[in-house]
């Protein structure tokens, strides 16, 4: 299996970005109360790639990923340590406006979690909040975003109806324009297809790799043969460690760790 | 036997929907039966002046009073309710509930007698609508604050956190994500309040006293009547035309109590169109 899945369509790697670009994480830790979920997690996210972020259930895959929103501020008890960074700033430096920040980092969930206000509304209330369109530009800006995710012609009749009679796969495909609608540099995706059929799938997996011309891509999956097909970079957790950052390539042919071995032929995970 | 155990649950579902259906329909009927000669449009426009035999004062106390009541605990009850589900934390939380847990177990009489002795008597504001309204807000209250909490908790976190990750301001979320779906159980909250209001005795004997006139202009120093009042009244005394009215007068405040919950039912309908199947 390992072989079939190193060898299909892991994309070629090109040219890096500026130093200073993309995410950069450094010692980061995050505990709850006095467990510790993630522990001196040091990596790179390279600007306008798909970094996917692997590793077996509960290794902290997702913490990892709300880490670099800051969605760990309101949990109580949750506590974070170190630093990351977006395009050279420190996004947990003092000063830095939460919202500012979530306005450049999208986020995808498990679950599509559609609002409760209209299918075109799902889309422009952000962009409304945050001042950057008119009430005019933002129907234009529903209009394009839809595109973009392949839904306009399925919902263009009913953009004023609720979202929540759209299927499941529509439904995330919204919540994608939704989070688009923003204009984010950063996309943190957690399993956005874990609940999708096939063809959502295919069609989401299709999306991330055109996205990723502007935007960068952080994929937690559980779906190896995916993060094979998608990602430009791997990054394997164990237990809340880093275990192996490496091209795709590299992780899925000739991965520099035994785990990362033991992982990617699907003798542990 | 699974079958047999189908049939006794729906047998028992038969009989609590019986239950709760058949004597709504036997107090209806009885009233309808029993007010019957006062069904016409002069019922609307006589007061119990001069011993008339008519609901007009009641009517106009009980509006007046719903309407006191909606302005004072509405707002009241909602931001407060809105306060301990979203804002407060810890003591002043805990202290908040406390309070509001504390109130709701106040009978109504006492609520009724506190009023007299604090509003009517000790700030001098006499029978009136003003003493009548802050009475029965007191009594009211906790229904709205706890619905209200209840409703903005059992919305989904899925929701709390897609608003929160777009960088969406607390009050933005709370208008234009929390509040559809938690609307419907905020509206029932006040529909609940407006028909205890209107369907309750004891606070108003205390601090509204009675009056056969129409309520007079002035929040205070100004008794005035009010439809359970007509009831309370009119059905010990011995005339045949008086018990009729206490029928007709119960008859009206039970149409009136479901004219508001048909109002809550419209106002929640945008909101409910857009959650229907919103996963809980
Ligand atoms: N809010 C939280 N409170 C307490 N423990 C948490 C919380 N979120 C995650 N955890 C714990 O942190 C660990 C990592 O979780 P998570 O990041 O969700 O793993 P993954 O996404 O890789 O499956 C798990 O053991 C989980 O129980
Ligand atoms: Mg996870």
């Amino acid at each position: 299996m390992s072989e079939a899945m190193g060898l299909a369509g892991t994309r070629a790697e090109s040219a890096e970005g500026t130093a200073t670009e993309g995410v950069s994480v450094r010692n980061l830790g995050v505990r709850y109360r006095d467990r510790v979920l993630l522990e001196g997690i040091s990596t790179e996210f390279r600007p306008r790639r798909v970094t996917a972020i692997v590793g077996p259930t509960g290794c902290g895959k997702t913490t990892l990923l709300r880490s670099i929103n800051r969605m760990h501020d309101q949990a109580p008890g949750m506590r974070v340590t170190g630093s990351v960074s977006i395009d050279g700033a420190d996004i947990y430096a003092p000063g830095v406006g939460v919202r500012g920040l979530r306005r450049r980092v999208g986020m995808l969930f498990q679950r599509p979690n559609p609002f409760p206000q209209s299918i075109a509304d799902n889309i422009s209330l952000a962009p409304r909040a945050h001042g950057l369109v008119s009430r005019r530009e933002a129907a234009h800006l529903v209009e394009e975003r839809l595109t973009e995710v392949g839904l306009w012609e399925a919902v263009r009749g009913r953009l004023n109806a609720s979202p929540f009679h759209l299927s499941g796969g529509q439904q995330q495909l919204l919540c994608l324009a939704r989070a688009l609608a923003l204009s984010p540099d950063v996309l943190l995706l957690d399993e956005p297809t874990s609940s999708l059929d096939p063809a959502t799938t295919e069609h989401i997996e299709r999306l991330i790799t055109q996205l990723s011309e502007r935007v960068t891509i952080l994929i937690v999956t559980h779906n190896l043969a995916q993060a094979a097909r998608i990602s430009d970079d791997v990054l394997f957790l164990m237990a809340g460690r880093v275990v192996e950052a490496a091209s795709s390539r590299t992780f899925f042919n000739d991965p520099g760790d035994e785990r990362s071995r033991a992982y990617v032929s699907g003798r542990i995970g | 036997m699974r079958h047999t155990r189908g049939a006794i649950f729906w047998l028992l579902c038969a009989i609590a929907l019986a239950v709760i259906v058949f004597p709504l329909i036997d107090i209806v009927v009885t009233l309808v039966r029993v007010a019957a000669p006062l069904l016409r449009p002069s019922l609307f426009a006589t007061t119990t002046q001069a011993g008339g035999l008519g609901v007009e004062n009641g009517i106009l106390g009980s509006l007046l009073v719903g309407a006191g009541v909606l302005i004072v605990a509405g707002p009241i009850g909602v931001l407060a309710g809105l306060y301990i589900a979203e804002f407060a934390s810890g003591r002043p939380r805990a202290l908040l509930r406390f309070f509001s847990e504390v109130l709701s177990g106040v009978p109504s009489i006492v609520v009724g007698y506190v009023g007299y002795v604090v509003l009517v008597k000790a700030l001098g504001w006499g029978y009136s609508l003003l003493a009548a309204v802050v009475a029965l807000s007191m009594l009211i209250l906790p229904y709205v604050v706890k619905n209200t909490e209840v409703a903005f908790e059992s919305v989904p976190r899925s929701l709390r956190e897609g608003a929160a990750a777009l960088g969406l301001s607390r009050l933005t979320t709370i208008r234009r994500v929390l509040l559809p779906p938690a609307l419907p159980l905020i509206v029932s909250g006040l529909v609940l309040a407006e028909a205890i209001a209107t369907g309750e005795t004891a606070p108003l004997l205390f601090t509204a006293n009675w009056s056969d006139l129409n309520p007079q202009l002035g929040l205070t120093h100004n008794p005035f009547g009010y439809l359970t009042g007509t009831v309370y009244y009119s059905f010990n005394l011995p005339s045949k035309g008086e018990h009729q009215l206490a029928f007709a007068a119960a008859l009206v405040t039970v149409v009136m109590i479901l004219l508001m919950v048909i109002a809550g039912r419209l106002i929640t309908m945008r909101a409910r169109r857009m959650t229907a199947n919103l996963e809980v």
